[in-house]
């Protein structure tokens, strides 16, 4: 089938940009020492041998050095003094170039990498701008590795466009050297359109220029996005120099040449380019598209639509045309109301993919509730309900629907089949994907071959994933466009203080001895969970929160210690196998009624299930050590609650409370000190309390706790190690329960951590940094002389 | 069994090896003649442990105190003025020595308490009263504590009648005191010595040329100019960072340039005080070709701020001085040139001939050989500069004073240090600013090597990131209970990263270490006392019969470790193991005879 081809050839065209992107960060690490001078060069890779860390003391730092916030190391890592008086504007453009490794209060730690430069080409950021802003704000002298790397990552990024105008593509540069280039190659000039054919397309004020192309005005970048750099240069008079160059510079950008090339030749000229190593960037001209109908819908005048939203809309919009990305906003900061205001933007039709059913009523209630969207614009498409797609003389449409539903490969009904026929024939303006970090490769594929989009826009709250699909993201989507600080929005009132305590549980006796003896990890894992000292401490929580008035969900991963975690609690619970009926009755009592103030739910709660009124998380089982899993439900109370102050004085206290209870001495502890890593490089910090079991201990006794005594913990015991085949059966069938529901639970129902090895995309969310890598220890040269012989 | 039991604990009693501490406290009783007690010297302990050097003076008797007022002009003088000014004495107590001064030296100690201070501060009268004793500034009243005495409160109900007796007699200067103190009031004299003087040197250079043309070169060392103020703050700086860089055992390759070994005495010095021990775990057969290793009490002094480093070092020297015969003599010397150098200004010099006494100059040399003094060849004489740090030494202990007070010199000392780092362009090595991070991450500010390795005692070295001004550490488990390994404490570690915190973050009101990287170190300190290793001798039953029968004979003797019933191993204190075993035997036997 030549549409199979079509999307294999894609995702085989990202992972050779993706292996290109290695290389060059490769290269970096290589060029790093064989700048330095000679006699440098062998102390620094020494250093490197014994992996006794870096050693870059022999950078030149500037005589002014103390005016300036950064320091930036030959290897692409860059720290910046948060407390400076330039931090502000240094945040900005670091955040444009680089990936943020951690945020914590103080000095913040960034790394350039080829995807970070990739985006800040992408939007519009000239290499030597950024060379010379970076070098402007470093305390040291800028490394000449890390300028090269720079011009080597942004030479060929970015140089071409591959832009939609008037439903043709045109292949655009500011440089006409690289569209002769271009087209030396066979194939790109054959998919070139003639000159003659050409007619009307290019009134807009073209002129050709003596090569055949057409040249144009360039679309001005927002001034928003570079203003950060504007100021830098501006207020520089150290380097008249520089001023000139960049004047001229600017000049001379102002046109931009470009050709047409046929369209259903585009995808022959993009697989090409990326041979050529001219990655052509997607832009779609949405505002001059003439073809494609409008979709009738407005924000609504009560819809406000916060700063950094703003901000990162406007990095997508940045040139008054689409481009594709992903947009990274913690949860509960409103990465709905983002996506909503992007299709409204465009205001082409619209695919919006989520994970499940409980977020598609909230994605379609969220278009309508910002938007005055017609009804009859909006389907959803599902499992129960397939809407029809109203014809496009009706005007776009929205269509809500699961990543499953697109890419399901088997037999489908009729309805089925007859959507799904009406969904590729189309030509969509946007492709929404949410919480586009879990989505299985293989599905992602299937999805880009089903709907052909001009522009694709994804968000996630966590672009952190244990294996290392995350950089074909870049490719199969787009640059990252945004990211928030955590801290920042927290600091802001956009997302609700939430003290994280870890609840250190001492095993009871009894239950120590069979985890000691227990075989299996099942087994273990169980013991853990259902260590007695733990479902004190969670009833002990409960009571005391709901005394509070709080809201709280108790997240337990293992279903068996989930059911009796509920019994023990006496309230509802929510799992795989729940209906979705009686899910919906539960969620709704739960949001309204003060009636209900706890729920016990099962990993299919972690993401997208919106619930703005909890404020404490209880977190009893979880998934290993999953990262991503610990912000997912931390996110699940971040949504800010009413008291929370907007006016900056957030961060002196605490409205939510997420406890996650630790059986102390067994495995545990070590998945939970690598589950915290993602919120504690975000600038999260975790108390540990070890005093609450034995208050709860004694409470338990007085207050009567359905588990207070030995003898009731014996009981447990007994139960427990009889229900081994029980507990495996249940977690079974909520595997398949979830795998069925959605493709979300689907990943982490697959169980085992991937471990990357080496060159990991994981470094673009945080997960890189010398600190994962593990590697022999050495012993400091203080100490040898006692280990010697 | 009672006897095999006693046995046991006389193994213990000979088990452990004599520590250091012992041997030391033998050799001060052999030669310690003076002081009041007879077998241990408690006087010489109490010396020893004084935190600063008018503790140190407070704790001497007030003989050897008089004695240094005695000393002739100006030296005399100076140490009184010091004294009166120094934290040993309360406002109150100041107040009544210069009252007492101007006034003839003596009054009724019932004027003193009822008529020259308001009526509720009696008791604070007394206290002062009590000090002045102490300092030797007042004739004995009694009303001073020696070491080893029960100090009795004088406000107590029951001691109405002493307080009435006291209350008769009188306080009266002593003669040393008075005479000390009024010369100084009189000739307010600042300097300790006669000072080089420039005239002295040029006509030095004049007459110098043309006597060393007549003697045709025949000085053993050549005379140069007077050292400028950055030469002296390096050379101290140089001459210390060589002792803690070899406490630390830092590489030739880490040390920086102009910084050597320290030399041989100065090396005995240290392994004689304890801060360096030869390898314990040295394996070759000549034990004093073991390497030297620093000790756990090494590693608190490195941790201190560097006036507590200087005053540790001369506070051994002093504690070392209790050998020598005439220790009485010199310990005198060395108090009064301590005090005289406080009062000193960096950056003058003196000839080494102004000194009287042969002592004297013992001490000033070794002074010298600590890095606390610059000894050159000023004008054809030998003479020695002052440096900052123990002008300094004086200086800190006459405001520190206690330990709030302490807390606030050393803040003020880290800002000023990152002032300075922030005016110079390139920051010196002595500075050191930290930031401690939420996510666990050290951000030191220093350039230091000392400071690094320092730093690396407990933070995990093999993942620093060093930049020029700046080096970024992670904090680990590991790297926590590797320092704990070597004998830190937890609460070291935390007080030298609240010392050395970032200015910046004291001017803020949050915490200067986040509080959850404080609990968990904390708790990997608390970690390590969870487990309590104990020898235990395993025995492995032959059958039910006779696990049960060891069991119940082991745990009546209170020698059951653990009895793991499924295996049938019983783990046996091992001290009780010959007596199980043997038990074992018995019970064998009797089972094969039935």
């Amino acid at each position: 089938m030549e549409e199979d081809d079509l999307e294999i050839d894609e995702y085989q065209s990202a992972k050779k940009l993706v292996q290109r992107a290695a290389d060059r960060e490769s290269l970096l690490k290589r060029s790093g020492p064989s700048h330095q001078p000679a006699s440098e060069d062998l102390n620094f890779t020494v250093v490197q041998d014994t992996s006794l860390g870096s050693d870059f003391s022999s950078l030149p730092l500037k005589p002014d050095h103390p005016s300036r916030p950064c320091w930036t190391c030959p290897d692409g890592t860059i720290y910046l003094e948060a407390f400076h008086d330039l931090y502000p504007k240094a945040y900005d453009f670091l955040v444009a170039i680089a990936e943020p490794v951690a945020r914590p209060e103080h000095i913040h730690e960034y790394k350039l990498t080829p995807y970070s430069l990739y985006a800040a080409v992408a939007t519009n950021i000239e290499t030597e701008s950024i060379v010379r802003v970076l070098n402007r704000f470093s305390k040291n002298a800028l490394p000449e590795g890390v300028a090269k790397f720079i011009r080597e990552c942004t030479k060929r990024y970015g140089k071409a466009k591959l832009v939609l105008k008037h439903n043709k593509f045109y292949v655009e540069s500011e440089y006409a050297s690289v569209l002769r280039e271009l087209l030396r190659d066979d194939l790109i000039s054959q998919a070139r359109v003639a000159k003659e054919t050409d007619g009307g397309g290019n009134t807009a004020g073209g002129v050709n220029n003596p090569d055949g192309f057409v040249v144009h005005t360039k679309a001005e970048e927002m001034e928003e996005n570079l203003r950060m750099l504007r100021e830098m240069d501006g207020d520089s008079s150290d380097d008249e120099e520089d001023e000139d160059g960049d004047g001229k510079k600017k000049a001379a950008a102002k046109t931009t040449v470009s050709f047409q090339v046929k369209g259903d030749s585009v995808e022959v000229v993009k697989r090409r380019a990326i041979d050529l190593d001219y990655p052509l960037m997607e832009e779609y001209d949405f505002r001059n598209d003439k073809v494609n109908p409008d979709v009738p819908m407005d924000l609504k005048p009560h819809t406000r639509i916060r700063r950094y939203q703003e901000r990162s809309l406007s990095k997508m919009f940045g040139n008054g045309r689409a481009r594709s990305g992903i947009i990274v906003l913690p949860c509960g900061a409103g990465k709905t109301l983002t996506g909503v205001t992007a299709a409204q933007t465009i205001k082409k039709s619209v695919v919006c993919l989520c994970t499940n059913a409980v977020s598609i009523l909230q994605w379609k209630y969220q278009f309508q509730l910002w938007t005055n969207i017609p009804n009859e614009n909006i389907c959803v498409f599902t499992s129960d309900k397939k809407d029809d797609i109203p014809p496009e003389s009706m005007g776009g449409c929205v269509l809500v629907t699961t990543y499953t539903m697109i890419s399901y490969g088997g037999q489908r009904s009729d309805k089925s089949a007859e959507v799904m026929n009406a969904i590729r024939s189309r030509e969509w303006g946007l492709l929404l994907m949410d919480e586009v970090h879990v989505v299985p490769a293989k599905m992602f594929r299937r999805v880009i071959g089903s709907v052909k989009a001009h522009c694709r826009l994804g968000l996630t709250a966590t672009l952190v994933r244990e294996d290392d699909l995350i950089s074909d993201l870049n490719f199969l989507i787009g640059p990252k466009l945004y990211e928030a600080n955590w801290m920042d929005l927290t600091t802001q009132g956009y997302l609700a203080n939430v003290q994280c305590v870890e609840v250190w549980c001492p095993m009871t006796g009894p239950f120590m001895r069979e985890y000691l003896m227990a075989d299996n990890g099942r087994l273990k894992q169980l013991l853990y969970v259902m260590n007695p000292a733990k479902l004190r401490a969670t009833e002990f929580l409960v009571r005391f929160h709901e005394e509070r008035g709080d809201k709280i969900i108790v997240f337990s991963d293992l279903v068996y210690s989930l059911k009796l975690y509920a019994a023990m609690l006496k309230r509802p619970m929510i799992y795989g196998e729940t209906s979705e009926r009686e899910r919906q009755a539960i969620l709704g009592t739960f949001r309204t009624s003060d009636a209900l103030r706890t729920i016990c739910i099962s990993k299919v709660g972690d993401t997208s299930i919106d619930l703005p009124e909890a404020n404490v998380i209880i977190q009893v089982s979880s998934h290993f050590g999953s990262r991503r899993q610990e912000a997912q439900r931390l996110g699940r109370i971040l949504r800010p609650k009413s008291y929370t102050q907007q006016d900056g004085s957030n961060r002196s206290s605490f409205n939510a409370f997420f406890y996650t209870l630790v059986s102390t001495d067994t495995q545990e502890m070590f998945y939970s000190t690598k589950r915290q890593q993602y919120l504690i490089d975000q600038g999260y910090t975790f108390k540990i309390v070890t005093t609450l079991s034995e208050k709860a201990d004694l409470e338990a006794i007085e207050n009567d706790y359905a588990y207070k005594n030995s003898e009731d913990d014996r009981k447990l015991l007994r139960t427990v190690l009889t229900s081994e085949t029980e507990l495996e059966k249940d977690q079974r069938a909520e595997d398949t329960a979830i795998r069925k529901n959605n493709p979300d639970g689907a990943r982490l129902a697959d169980l085992g951590v991937k471990r990357s090895a080496g060159q990991t995309m994981a470094q673009l969310s945080g997960g890189g940094g010398a600190r994962y890598q593990a590697g022999p220890r050495k012993v400091h040269p203080m100490f040898a002389k006692r280990k010697k012989r | 069994m009672g006897g095999i039991k006693r046995k046991a604990d006389e193994d213990v009693k000979s088990a452990p090896p004599p520590t250091k501490r012992d041997k030391k406290a033998s050799v001060a009783t052999t030669s310690a003649p003076s002081a009041a007690t007879t077998s241990k010297d408690p006087l010489e302990e109490i010396l020893a442990s004084s935190n600063s050097l008018f503790e140190y003076l407070e704790n001497l008797p007030p003989r050897a105190l008089k004695l240094i007022y005695a000393l002739p002009a100006p030296r005399g003088p100076l140490v009184a003025a010091a004294v009166l000014r120094s934290s040993s004495l309360t406002d109150l107590a100041r107040q009544i020595a210069l009252r007492l001064v101007a006034c003839g030296g003596t009054f009724k100690i019932q004027t003193i308490v009822e008529s020259w201070i308001h009526r509720h501060g009696s008791r604070d009268a007394f206290v002062a009263l009590r000090r002045l004793e102490c300092m030797g500034i007042l004739m004995p009243l009694g009303l001073a504590t020696r070491p080893g005495e029960e100090g009795t409160d004088i406000d107590d109900e029951g001691n109405e009648a002493k307080r009435a007796k006291l209350m008769e007699m009188d306080a009266c200067l002593t003669d040393q005191f008075k005479t000390a103190m009024a010369a100084y009031l009189i000739t307010s004299c600042s300097s300790p010595w006669p000072l080089i003087t420039r005239e002295q040197i040029e006509e030095y250079k004049k007459n110098g040329d043309i006597k060393k043309q007549q003697d045709g070169e025949k000085e053993s060392k050549p005379s140069r100019d007077p050292p400028t103020l950055k030469e002296l703050e390096s050379y101290t700086q140089s001459s210390w960072d060589s002792v803690l860089h070899f406490l630390v055992g830092s590489d030739e390759s880490d040390r920086g340039e102009g910084i050597k070994e320290p030399d041989e005495a100065m090396v005995g010095f240290l392994t004689q005080i304890g801060l360096m021990q030869s390898d314990p775990d040295y394996k070759g057969k000549d034990n004093s070709r073991a390497p030297l290793v620093i000790t756990s009490k090494g590693y608190e002094f490195m941790l201190r701020d560097s006036n507590a480093q200087v005053w540790q070092f001369v506070l051994q020297y002093l504690n070392a001085l209790a050998h020598h015969e005439q220790k009485d003599q010199i310990r005198v010397e060395a108090l009064s040139i301590l005090i005289c150098l406080g009062s000193c200004r960096v950056g003058e010099g003196y000839h080494m001939s102004v000194l009287g006494s042969k002592y004297a100059r013992v001490v000033i040399k070794d002074f010298g050989r600590f890095g606390l003094l610059f000894g050159c060849r000023i004008a054809g004489k030998n003479a020695f500069y002052p440096t900052e740090a123990v002008v300094n030494l004086v200086a800190s202990s006459e405001k520190a004073g206690r330990e709030a007070s302490a807390i606030i010199g050393q803040s003020v000392a880290a800002s000023r240090a990152l002032e300075d780092a922030l005016a110079a362009p390139v920051p010196s090595r002595t500075h050191l600013a930290l930031v401690v991070q939420t996510n666990f991450q050290v951000v030191a500010y220093t350039r230091s090597k000392l400071h690094i390795s320092t730093l690396g005692l407990f933070c995990d070295i093999s993942t620093f990131r060093k930049l020029p001004n700046v080096i970024f550490f992670h904090i680990t488990r590991d790297s926590i209970r590797s320092a704990f390994r070597l004998g830190v404490l937890a609460d070291q570690i935390l007080r030298f990263l609240h010392v050395h915190a970032h200015p910046m973050l004291r001017n803020s009101d949050q915490p200067l270490v986040p509080s959850n990287v404080i609990d968990q170190i904390l708790l990997w300190d608390k970690e390590r006392h969870r487990v309590v290793m104990d020898e235990v001798w395993v025995h492995q039953c032959r059958d039910d019969a006779e696990f049960t029968a060891a069991r119940h004979f082991a745990s009546d003797l209170d020698a059951l470790a653990w009895g793991a019933a499924h295996t049938n191993k019983l783990y046996i204190h091992i001290h009780y193991a010959e007596q199980v075993s043997a038990y074992v035997r018995r019970w064998r036997t009797k089972q094969a005879g039935r």
